[in-house]
């Protein structure tokens, strides 16, 4: 396990692994527990600020020391490496689910996760796939990252003047939000997760990474109270509104047409601010470093954080077996075997990638500062 | 290749077997079995008043039209806005909402249903909203029965728009001289964890406050059904399956009839 790195990073990109995971489990117990029953945002946002904030530490480091074009060639490398995955998560997650639907006699499976269509017109499916504008549910996220690394590798220089790009990409975000500008999708209705308004959080946590400026002491009560106050109102959207949708009627047109307006593939306002909450909250609570995030405890999630792309697609995978597991016997046994199972394979699938990411390696002292955080390893 | 699935195949045949019915037109109601368990009853499926016009139909008698528009499998209507073919499940005569019309004749006694099925594959609720206006030109329809809000929640579409055009359709129906019935989506477990469903629910329960216009609960009366054991679909034996899902449907149109029916005890009789 590398420890000479912010093991804060590492942990809550295993934690939105781990709830990616359970979400994906529609009767999943331990689903009730994941951030998006008590907050605005989900692990999706957790996964992508990350995502940014190791990549301006590992794609920003390469490029102060080797310059733009070694650094953007290594951000499409990763791009590619993301697209192939993509691919083979694709195929294997639709002959599992095809074939789930043949034995068990369930096309509500094909439907549901929207790979009937591959059934009426395999062909064009494949090439619309190939070319990520057919894009099933669950198989929404590594497209979305493939974009933003994309993007990312031509906005890389302004990580130099952090304000530009700032500033450039929250204008993005707002014209695409406020126009509605998306890509195409074969089945309609442009990406799930729209790459143009999503890359504001990426971008967001490259600077972090790239440029962390001291928050302003004067004013750190006020933020803690305004991100305390932000997540309060999550958490009354989801146990008031949401969860009793018929007091949306009883309030005003224009509350109505606000809340109405709350949509996760546009990230809307109310997400965004939801996990830049989080994130200051976060950072104010938990030191970087605290003793816990080296404890056996905070290990599963490290490892499988530090090696989120192979956990992340067997997590796919694993989620729509425990589906068909808890489908088959909702009881506790059940439950309790899938997602310890579960937790066990991810942590497997993590710690080989970590063996063989260091396999040969000769084991070097832990340096004080972090020398590198990859993207996604 | 995969097998047609033996639920799909069922209901087609159970509505197909009473009465032949013509694609393209008005559908006569048939009669599907009656549910033999009693349905469970909830307040999430219980309206707090019935429909005015729909009323002075049920009491007067005689021909009652109803528009039913929602979305289809693959293999029911491929292009938009074409009739659906008798029979698929959750538009045809055999499945929930003929059987809502069933109900309402039996509740209804001189009461003759003419229900027209409208919808295809694919659609959310502004092509929706484009059928009903257009079927509303052709013909003088006195009650809409609109199923939606599933594909635009799986398809994350803005939840605003989605508001926008059951107000706009709401709008149109009242303009026509005819009333509103708004049918939530069915309740899945897929449906539940993967999907923000709250605000498409929400935009539902505020267009159902519009004049003329009325909600139905399906989702949160399946959910009390799920819950608490008394009809779950996703938990049925694969044996179970097909009677499982007759006996939904069932109920479904049972809870919807006796929100517009005040005192309407069901066919599966008093409770």
């Amino acid at each position: 396990m590398k420890t000479n790195r912010d093991l804060r990073i590492d942990f809550f990109r295993g934690l939105a692994l781990w709830w990616i995971f359970t979400d994906h489990i529609p009767a999943d117990w331990m689903g009730n527990l994941s951030i998006r029953n008590f907050a605005l945002c989900d692990a999706t946002e957790i996964f992508v600020l990350l995502a940014g904030y190791a990549g301006g530490i590992a794609y920003g480091g390469t490029m102060r020391k080797q310059g733009w074009l070694y650094a953007a060639a290594d951000v499409v490398r990763r791009a590619w490496t993301l697209y192939i995955a993509h691919i083979f998560l694709f195929v294997i997650f639709a002959a599992q689910v095809g074939v789930s639907a043949a034995a068990l006699d369930r096309a509500d499976y094909l439907d549901e996760i929207h790979l009937d269509v591959l059934g009426e017109a395999p062909y064009r499916a494949l090439f619309e796939a190939l070319t990520l504008h057919f894009q099933p549910a669950y198989l929404n996220i590594l497209p979305l990252y493939v974009a933003i690394l994309l993007m990312f590798a031509l906005a890389l220089p302004l990580l130099r003047w952090p304000w530009v790009l700032g500033a450039i990409s929250l204008s993005m975000y707002m014209v695409c939000r406020l126009f509605s500008l998306n890509l195409s999708s074969w089945t309609g209705g442009g990406w799930f997760f729209n790459p143009f308004t999503w890359q504001l959080l990426f971008m967001m946590g490259a600077i972090l990474a790239y440029a962390p400026g001291e928050p302003p002491k004067r004013h750190r009560r006020l933020i803690d109270a305004l991100s305390v106050m932000i997540l309060l109102f999550g958490l009354v959207m989801q146990f008031v509104v949401w969860q009793h949708p018929e007091t949306v009627g009883r309030l005003p047109e224009p509350v109505i047409r606000t809340l109405m307006s709350v949509d996760k593939g546009g990230l809307h306002p109310f997400r965004l601010i939801s996990i830049l909450a989080l994130t200051w909250l976060c950072t104010r609570l938990i030191s970087r470093d605290a003793a816990w995030l080296r404890s056996w405890i905070a290990a599963p999630f490290i490892i499988t954080g530090q090696h989120s792309l192979p956990v992340f697609c067997a997590g796919i995978f694993l989620a729509f077996l425990g589906r068909l597991a808890t489908e088959a016997n909702d009881g506790f046994w059940v439950q309790a075997g899938v997602n310890l199972g579960g937790a066990a394979a991810l942590f497997s699938v993590g710690a080989v990638a970590a063996w063989y990411a260091n396999k040969g390696r000769i084991r070097k002292p832990a340096l004080p500062e972090p020398a590198s955080q990859e993207a996604v390893s | 290749m995969i097998r047609f699935p033996r639920l799909m195949a069922g209901l087609i045949l159970a509505s197909l077997a009473p009465q032949a019915a013509h694609a393209a037109g008005p559908v006569p109601p048939v009669s599907p079995a009656a549910p033999v368990t009693p349905c469970p009853t909830g307040e999430a499926g219980a309206a707090d008043a019935p429909l005015p016009g729909l009323a002075g139909a049920l009491r007067h008698g005689g021909t009652l039209d109803i528009l039913a528009v929602g979305a289809g499998p693959a293999s029911a209507a491929p292009e938009h806005g074409q009739a659906l073919p008798p029979g698929v499940a959750g538009l045809g005569p055999g499945s929930f909402l003929g059987q809502v019309a069933q109900d309402l004749e039996t509740g209804a006694p001189g009461l003759h249903t003419s229900l027209t099925i409208r919808g295809g594959r694919g659609l959310g609720a502004p092509d929706q909203l484009n059928i009903i206006k257009a079927a509303l030109a052709q013909h003088h329809y006195k009650l809409v029965l609109w199923q939606t809000g599933t594909l635009d929640a799986v398809q994350a579409a803005p939840a605003d728009s989605f508001y926008q055009a059951l107000a706009d359709g709401a709008d149109a129906v009242s303009s026509a001289g005819a009333e509103l019935v708004l049918v939530e989506p069915q309740y899945s477990r897929f449906l539940s964890a993967n999907t923000d469903i709250g605000p498409y629910l929400a935009a539902m329960e505020a267009a159902g406050a519009l004049p003329n216009t009325l909600l139905f609960h399906r989702y949160d009366l399946m959910h009390d059904w799920e819950e608490s054991g008394l009809i779950d679909l996703e938990d049925a034996a694969p044996a179970d399956r097909l009677a499982t899902a007759t006996r939904l449907h069932a109920c479904l149109a049972e809870a919807l009839a006796r929100a517009l029916l005040p005192g309407y005890a069901g066919r599966s009789g008093p409770h």
